[in-house]
């Protein structure tokens, strides 16, 4: 791909690794406010005027000072943290609260909120429901490990605080149906995060598609980790003080296993009990998503899902095939699925007058028919969640529908459950997109859902 | 038996039925996901000392593939501390009534959490026979588990379990009634997904209406309206008008759930009945839900008096514009309006779909007056696409007014084809400005991408750089040659290095610095070495450095020339910034050359952060080489000196790496 000045795109020279969360968002010649207003047409409601303060949406006790939002923060890891770094900032957002189960992890954020602030009044909390039953506070980020999103998100939710949920937004279709039905039921602004959605270069690329730019799309390519399962129980450790890990809260609604340190210092991925879909949905919530969004399919799912050796491949009921390629070395050589250079996370939507492709690199390869120049587009990355941050405030406050709400959340993430558990039963899965089950298949319906570990439940 | 014959033929047929029974319970498993040889298996795993985990593990591909044969081995863990929610996972997923029959039974043989856990499960699997059994736990706050069994009530949403959450909502102590208005909601969903839309109307009003929390009386609000369906238009327009702020906010968010031309009427209707709070959300409110009179009361608003309530009416006209609604967007888009509000309309317009959007807007420039308006309309024209624009294009790249031809020249950088590079051409020679020159070379270098075009395009402005005489001309052929790589120009651009005229020549030298390719260096170093101009030595300098990087990056020559470049071109880095944009360099390049020339900027005070950083990047790859000692000695002097943490822990790494020379 050639930049502006004729040159291929290249990464920077300092030794930072592409993979590192970067804050860029050097994009040339547009604003947040371009963001916004072309993301409007991707099916958000126009927003009503004002901030509806806490006390009017029934939270009992105080408001939120003058427009600005009171947000908390569950469970902030190295993402969850990253996601912070880049909210934080916002003038209208006060971050007054952690909750972790973790004592180092609360002590750091406490540490960056107070560090921002020039004060020490972030405040800790072990309990989640402590946190939540804080009248003052309008929001939530939360960002704990998988197999706690969908119910913390849910128990926010019916606290009547808005939630921004790190993907995956839960571990099983059942659990993924029982949050967009609660946030709904509650009426909470929701937002998943899965941020790509509001980043130039991948809204660029929809739109190629949207507006017949490619012709009739007929494919669409989604990257995925190649699969993989853990069933396996790490080596039981001691278990340390509550207060220092509190690893009955941290299990959740996960069923028990000992306890090992490696799993809360983020070795919990890959673990059936934990991780959503093996590892299928950690970079497929992203890119299914994309092609669910450049395919204009946001109100449906793929019928069908077949797993070849390296791939599963579903198709639309218009005949549109969704391609999970998985990639056996996500961080470095992508070919010949996808370019190296557009960097992680790429997607390519196909059309039988051209196509285009993308990812974190922000460059955007386009097939010599379709344009004129192919050229560098941006300067930014496609990693940086802040305009995604900012839209959900701007949800907050106006109660529109931000891009990735509960709705768009629910088919994407269910598709790409039913591309896993094709993978995992190695056959063929039908989908019923209406009713959200598998048509012949109990097996794979039965996968739909699982126990949760008393005394937690979805039943909310 | 007396008859042989009749015997046989009996055995025969049980046999025959026995096959016949096998089959269908075969079938019937098969059917319901269950795998009977599989759950023998893992029920003699249950059944056995085998580990935690293997039990565990049991008991979840249970819940996938057991058959009822299954259950009481599963029954028999639901009082266990780690295995019990394993269990109910296995229950849960086995479609056979006894699975909710052993749940049931448990109730009375498990206590505290794990109770409360059967009790989850007999909710997931709405279970009505449990409904009798739930109910005392549900009524007696003191059996601790008060809250799972009204929300498994809720869940099961029978004409039983509902008069008991009724109960508990309207009399029941004040610890329950937040609990029992969450089931109340919860069978009301199901009551209307089975097509009692009548209960499910009486659930959310007694929430509505009950002495709870707001959050549950704003759920019941939007609750009660989706239950009444086509009635509810009516009910949503009185919740609009409630004096409850929690019940109007409710109301307004239900309308995105429950648009239709009723709805859109009634809206309509009430705009202009409504307090000024209410008017501006109902016509937000009209983005969900509206039909074609919504957009000509929108249009009104759009260009009334009221800011905002213009400013709201125009958002949600742009929102949710068509092709029709382009003649009035165009009319506020190159009006002399706020512009915040042209921009609104503008980015609807860029949005719209439609050739017939493109000729409107095109015919709007050919008559607009106002040089803003031209350019609104200009830039709205490129940002369509619209290249049925070109040729009005090009006429307004010659428009006295700067900002209408500068505009019209950026347009034509992403409209103009290889067709329009004469034209363009011809634009470049005529323009007076700086801002116009450099628009028309950029619309040269976007008409001219593409293989065959760059040539043809290549061709005609060397022509003209040869030419012109004008030193402004020259300088726009340079960079347009420059950025097109037409390597048949080399020549007459390094020729123009040697310009009399000083800009000429700094141009010609800048602009060498982004050739494609390395092509240029030795030309560049030759002035680096030997030009009397300070300034052009300076240009040159940072030239090489430049495609040096590129050189490096992209592998476009070996890394021995390229650090033979730089360290030709070392001498002339005086500057910290010079210095420094080498030294980043050096660290691209894995050999002992480049080590040698950071080493004496190890101990500079300015560069000292950035030499070690370089040469701990490209250590690696040197710790064997004929200068590893010198290395060693370079990290050893790093670790000692440098300000940051990382590169001293790392030059720590490498240097410990380094085995001592025999």
């Amino acid at each position: 791909m050639l930049n502006s000045a004729g040159r291929p795109g290249r990464g920077n020279s300092s030794g930072e690794s592409k993979e590192q969360m970067k804050k860029n968002e050097n994009f040339k010649g547009l604003t947040r406010r371009d963001f916004l207003g072309r993301t409007l047409a991707a099916g958000s409601a126009v927003a009503l005027p004002w901030f509806i303060p806490a006390r009017a949406l029934g939270r009992a006790g105080a408001v939120a000072p003058s427009e600005r939002i009171v947000l908390g923060g569950i469970g902030l890891g190295p993402r969850g943290q990253y996601d912070l770094s880049v909210m934080i900032p916002e003038k209208d957002v006060q971050f007054v609260a952690i909750c972790d189960v973790q004592r180092s992890r609360r002590e750091r954020v406490k540490q960056m909120a107070d560090d921002h602030y020039g004060n020490r009044d972030c405040v800790m909390y072990r309990d989640l429901f402590e946190l939540l039953g804080r009248p003052d506070i309008d929001a939530v980020l939360i960002a704990t490990g998988d197999h706690w999103h969908a119910l913390a998100a849910l128990l926010a939710a019916k606290a009547g605080k808005d939630v921004y949920c790190e993907k995956p937004c839960g571990l099983t279709i059942g659990e993924i149906q029982a949050l967009a039905d609660g946030i709904h039921r509650y009426g909470r602004v929701f937002q998943a995060g899965t941020q790509r959605r509001s980043i130039r270069n991948f809204q660029y690329a929809a739109h190629l598609a949207w507006t017949g730019k490619l012709g009739r799309l007929h494919t669409l390519h989604a990257s995925v980790y190649v699969p993989q399962k853990s069933y396996a129980w790490l080596p039981a450790e001691p278990e340390p003080a509550p207060d220092e890990c509190d690893w009955t809260r941290w299990l959740g609604p996960a069923p028990w296993r000992p306890y090992n340190s490696r799993y809360v210092a983020g070795g919990w991925r890959g673990h059936h009990d934990f991780e959503a879909g093996g590892n299928f949905l950690d970079w497929g919530a992203h890119t299914v998503d994309l092609c669910q969004w450049a395919n204009q399919a946001d109100h449906t799912m793929p019928t069908e899902y077949e797993a070849t050796p390296v791939s599963v491949i579903a198709r639309y009921a218009n005949g549109v095939k969704l391609i999970c390629d998985f990639l056996p070395t996500p961080f470095g050589n992508r070919a010949p699925q996808y370019r190296t250079s557009t960097g992680t996370c790429p997607v390519r939507y196909e059309g039988d007058e051209g196509w285009v492709e993308t990812g974190d690199d922000a460059e955007v390869a386009l097939s010599e028919s379709l344009v004129k120049t192919r050229k560098r587009l941006f300067t930014g990355t496609g990693l940086s969640s802040a305009g995604h941050g900012r839209n959900f405030f701007d949800c907050v406050k106006s109660r529109a529908l931000p891009v990735c709400n509960q709705d768009i959340m629910r088919r994407s993430h269910i598709a790409s459950f039913a591309a896993q558990l094709s993978w995992q039963l190695g056959r063929k899965l039908t989908l019923d997109p209406v009713k959200e089950e598998f048509v012949g298949d109990e097996e794979a319906n039965r996968m739909r859902s699982r126990a949760a570990r008393e005394p937690w439940s979805f039943n909310i | 038996m007396k008859n042989p014959r009749i015997f046989r033929m009996m055995a025969c047929r049980f046999a025959l039925l026995a096959i016949l029974a096998g089959c269908a319970l075969s079938a019937r498993a098969a059917a319901d996901g269950g795998n009977p040889e599989r759950t023998q298996k893992l029920v003699v795993v249950l059944q056995s000392g085998a580990p935690l985990f293997d039990k565990a593990r049991a008991c979840q591909q249970l819940g996938e593939i057991g058959t009822r044969e299954a259950v009481p081995a599963l029954a028999a863990l639901l009082a266990d501390e780690h295995l019990g929610a394993y269990a109910r996972s296995g229950l849960e997923g086995i479609p056979d009534p006894s699975a909710a029959a052993a749940l049931r039974a448990a109730l009375v043989t498990v206590k505290g959490s794990l109770l409360a856990g059967v009790i989850n499960s007999l909710g997931v699997l709405r279970d009505s026979e449990a409904v009798g059994a739930l109910r005392p736990l549900a009524e007696d706050p003191a059996s601790g588990v008060a809250k799972e069994a009204l929300l498994a009530l809720g869940r099961i949403a029978t004409a039983q379990s509902i008069p008991i959450l009724r109960q508990a909502l309207v009399a029941g102590p004040d610890a329950v009634r937040a609990d029992a208005a969450a089931a109340c909601l919860l069978a009301a969903e199901k009551q209307l997904a089975d097509g009692h839309a009548g209960m499910a109307v009486t659930l959310n009003d007694a929430v509505r209406t009950a002495r709870v929390p707001a959050v549950y009386r704003a759920a019941a609000t939007r609750g009660a309206i989706l239950a009444r369906r086509t009635e509810g238009v009516a009910f949503l327009m009185g919740q609009l008008r409630a004096e409850d702020p929690v019940v109007r906010k409710a109301a307004l968010l239900t309308i995105r759930e429950k648009p239709g031309p009723d709805l859109a009427a009634a809206l309509n209707a009430e705009v202009d009945k409504a307090g000024p709070e209410l008017e501006l959300q109902l016509l937000s409110a009209l983005a969900d839900c509206h039909n074609a009179q919504s957009f000509d009361l929108l249009e009104a608003k759009a260009a009334g008096e009221d800011p905002e309530v213009r400013r709201t009416a125009l958002r949600v006209l742009a929102a949710i514009a068509g092709p029709s609604q382009a003649g009035v967007l165009l009319k506020v888009l190159t009006e002399n309006r706020n512009p915040a509000e042209s921009a609104v309309a503008g980015g609807s317009l860029e949005r719209m779909e439609g050739a017939a959007v493109d000729d409107l807007a095109l015919q709007a420039l050919v008559s607009a007056r106002e040089a803003g308006a031209r350019v609104q309309l200009i830039r709205l024209l490129a940002a369509r696409g619209a290249t049925n624009a070109v040729a009005q294009l090009l006429k307004r790249a010659a428009d006295p007014e700067e900002a209408v031809s500068v505009a019209a020249l950026g347009a034509l950088g992403t409209l103009a084809g290889a067709g329009e590079v004469p034209a363009l051409i011809a634009l470049t020679r005529a323009c007076k400005g700086e801002r116009a020159r450099d628009a028309a070379e950029k619309a040269i270098c976007s008409a001219s991408a593409g293989a065959g075009n760059a040539e043809a395009a290549g061709g005609a402005v060397l022509a003209e750089l040869e030419h012109t005489g004008e030193p402004a001309e020259k300088n726009a052929w340079v960079r347009i040659l420059v950025s097109l790589g037409y390597a048949k120009a080399l020549p007459a651009i390094e020729a123009a290095m040697k310009d009399s005229d000083a800009a000429v020549a700094a141009n010609a030298i800048e602009s060498l610095g982004r050739w494609p390719d390395p092509s240029p260096v030795e030309v560049l170093l030759t002035v680096v070495d030997t030009s009397p101009e300070p300034r052009l030595r300076q240009r040159a300098l940072a030239s090489v450095i430049q495609l040096a990087a590129v050189a490096a990056d992209e592998r476009q020559r070996p890394e021995a020339v390229v650090a033979r470049w730089l360290e030709r071109a070392v001498p002339a880095a005086h500057s910290v910034a010079e210095r420094r944009q080498v030294i980043s360099v050096l660290g691209r390049l894995k050999r002992v050359e480049s080590l040698r020339l950071l080493l004496p900027w190890l101990d500079a005070p300015d560069l000292q952060t950035e030499a070690a950083m370089a040469v701990v990047q490209i250590a690696p790859a040197l710790v064997n080489s004929e200068e590893s000692a010198a290395l060693k000695s370079a990290l050893e002097r790093i670790v000692a000196t440098a300000k940051n943490p990382d590169i001293r822990a790392r030059a720590l790494k490498l240097a410990q790496s380094i085995s001592k020379p025999r």
